[in-house]
């Protein structure tokens, strides 16, 4: 009987973006209450999902991740991109909050004007740090790449503060694939990052870099392309001086786009915060955007975090770039 | 000189002229001056107390008081010329006064010398014009700079959060720092932002400087590899160099001025 019940709410929305840690018509403890889970989840969710059937048939079939990456060079499928993402987002950011044990946000009186001139807290210790709930790979990974946990939360929390519109705060772990070895980590199968680092992104912008990555080189591609078909109209050709051209300003793109160390780089998203005030403006009012924050980093699943977290790369010389 | 009294006796002088009519209309000071008169006593007192640090001015100390032995390890017992001396000019002279928050920004800015680099009203160092409430940090109408730290530790001590001064400084600076790192993100992100939706910023002041600069070193380094080109076709031929006198003389004296114009 109760497994009916759930199969039944849980059709109300499509199932397939559905999380299991987060109910219909019970509160996130200690972040959301049910009025505002409703408006940050439930709802946003649904409206996403609508839009995005029907923008395109394969929203069934297809992973939001290939969606975003197969129609993300296309201006005409940009709605569907900016669907797909915008709903990838949020899921993603919503995945890993577990609530934690603070009272509940309606029940605390909000904040008025004078957050805005609030000093911030002396006190340096760290609420739920990776370590304590026994993440040590993520919490040496962090403060590796941050120097330490209390710089990390700072850059983080303030990257989000600082969003004033629409967007999501995203650690990335930085991929290096060498082309040269590209064959061998395919075989292998493992995936290796070198750094990690925070990313803003706004409105329904994708950590993904599938739509930028090689973009220079296209661009200059078509560009030469054109001068080439520019000057046979013109009928003076001067091959030698146009070749040694193109060649000089495309090594220059090419350098600029892989960094000098001649590898191409993805990112790989561990952790996203919603800094939409569609999240926060239900439960902490117009003024409540850090206390939402502080709420936020309390409530982080650090143990679902670390599983995104693919192996670090030995070989560390010569990768700062 | 005399001492002047004249201008004391306004007051008198203006209530003479408007009582028999020379002044029809009261001027604007009248009340002013009238409720708050000038001193009138011209005998300059001594001050025998600093007001800023309670010190004594002009106590003849006795040789007999101090302890401390020299460098060879002797005691005064006799005083010198100079102890001899009562410094009673000193007594007429306004004490010069201290304030802890001067070594309180003395202090800050030697640590943080950068901040100084930052742009800066003049208008801004009139703080106590203000009514600001240092009980937080941020404030309305003010920047954040060093300022602020020092109020704030000002404040931290007068409302006895803290006992000790260096650690109502600590506590000031780290909240100062955090709001640095946020205001520094902030702007940031709001530049990332900005461009993000389509926004496109001109060149700043300090690469426009750079590209009026580069044209000038454009000119110049062509005018150098001309005259270098010059200087070595007369030292491979000698002989040459006898004939063409005349232009040899106009290049020399063109290329000190430009150098020099050029600063370099």
């Amino acid at each position: 009987m109760l497994r009916f019940a759930g199969g039944r709410t849980m059709r109300r929305y499509s199932t397939r973006h559905a999380l299991e840690h987060l109910k219909e018509g019970a509160p996130l403890k200690g972040l959301f209450s049910v009025d505002g889970l409703q408006k940050v989840w439930f709802d946003r969710v649904k409206h996403l999902d609508m839009k995005l059937n029907n923008s395109t048939d394969e929203a069934q079939q297809k992973p939001l991740e290939s969606l975003i990456q197969e129609n993300s060079k296309s201006a005409s499928k940009k709605h569907i991109v900016n669907y797909a993402s915008s709903l990838y987002n949020l899921r993603f950011s919503m995945s890993s909050l577990q609530g934690c044990a603070r009272p509940p946000p309606e029940e605390c009186p909000r904040m008025g004007p004078e957050a805005l001139l609030q000093t911030p807290d002396f006190n340096r210790a760290i609420s739920n740090e990776p370590l304590t709930t026994g993440n040590e790979r993520l919490q040496e990974a962090l403060v590796s790449s941050f120097g330490s946990l209390m710089e990390f939360r700072a850059l983080l929390l303030n990257s989000n503060l600082a969003i004033s519109g629409e967007g999501f705060t995203w650690l990335v772990a930085r991929r290096q694939l060498d082309k040269r070895t590209n064959h061998n980590d395919m075989s292998n199968g493992d995936i290796e990052y070198d750094k990690l680092f925070i990313l803003n992104t706004y409105n329904a912008g994708t950590p993904f870099n599938v739509s930028t990555s090689g973009i220079m080189n296209e661009l200059n591609n078509q560009y030469t392309n054109l001068e080439k078909h520019r000057a046979k109209e013109e009928g003076k050709l001067n091959d030698a001086e146009a070749a040694s051209k193109h060649a000089k300003t495309k090594f220059i793109y090419e350098t600029q786009q892989k960094g000098f160390s001649g590898k191409e780089v993805s990112y790989i998203p561990l952790l996203a915060i919603d800094a939409s005030p569609k999240a926060w403006l239900p439960d902490y009012g117009v003024f409540g955007k850090r206390e939402y924050l502080e709420r936020v980093w309390d409530s982080l699943e650090w143990r679902i975090v670390e599983s995104r977290l693919p192996q670090r790369t030995k070989i560390q010389a010569f990768s700062t770039l | 000189m005399k001492i002047q009294t004249n201008a004391v006796n306004v007051l008198q002088r203006t209530s003479a002229y408007l009582k028999s009519g020379l002044l029809k209309e009261t001027p604007a000071w009248y009340n002013v001056v009238a409720s708050i008169p000038p001193s009138t006593k011209f005998t300059r007192e001594p001050r025998f107390k600093n007001p800023s640090n309670g010190r004594i001015i002009g106590k003849l100390v006795d040789v007999a008081e101090r302890q401390q032995a020299n460098a060879n390890g002797l005691y005064k017992t006799r005083p010198n010329h100079n102890d001899r001396r009562v410094g009673v000019k000193k007594l007429y002279k306004p004490p010069k006064l201290t304030y802890v928050e001067d070594r309180l920004r003395v202090l800050f800015y030697k640590q943080h010398p950068w901040e100084l680099s930052r742009p800066k009203i003049l208008v801004e160092n009139e703080v106590g014009d203000e009514n600001y409430d240092w009980s937080h940090m941020p404030q309305l109408g003010k920047s954040l700079d060093g300022e602020s730290v020092i109020q704030r530790t000002m404040h931290l001590l007068k409302t006895q959060q803290y006992k000790d001064m260096v650690e109502a400084y600590d506590h000031a600076r780290y909240e100062f720092y955090a709001l640095r790192m946020q205001e520094e993100t902030q702007q940031q992100v709001a530049l990332e932002e900005a461009e993000m939706f389509g926004s496109i910023f001109g060149v700043s002041s300090i690469e426009h400087g750079i590209q009026k600069e580069q044209e000038v070193l454009d000119v110049w380094e062509k005018k150098v590899i001309e005259e270098t080109e010059l200087m070595a076709a007369r030292s491979s031929n000698p002989a040459g160099s006898w004939k063409d006198d005349a232009t040899l003389d106009t290049a020399q004296d063109e290329e000190p001025a430009t150098t020099e114009n050029l600063h370099f």
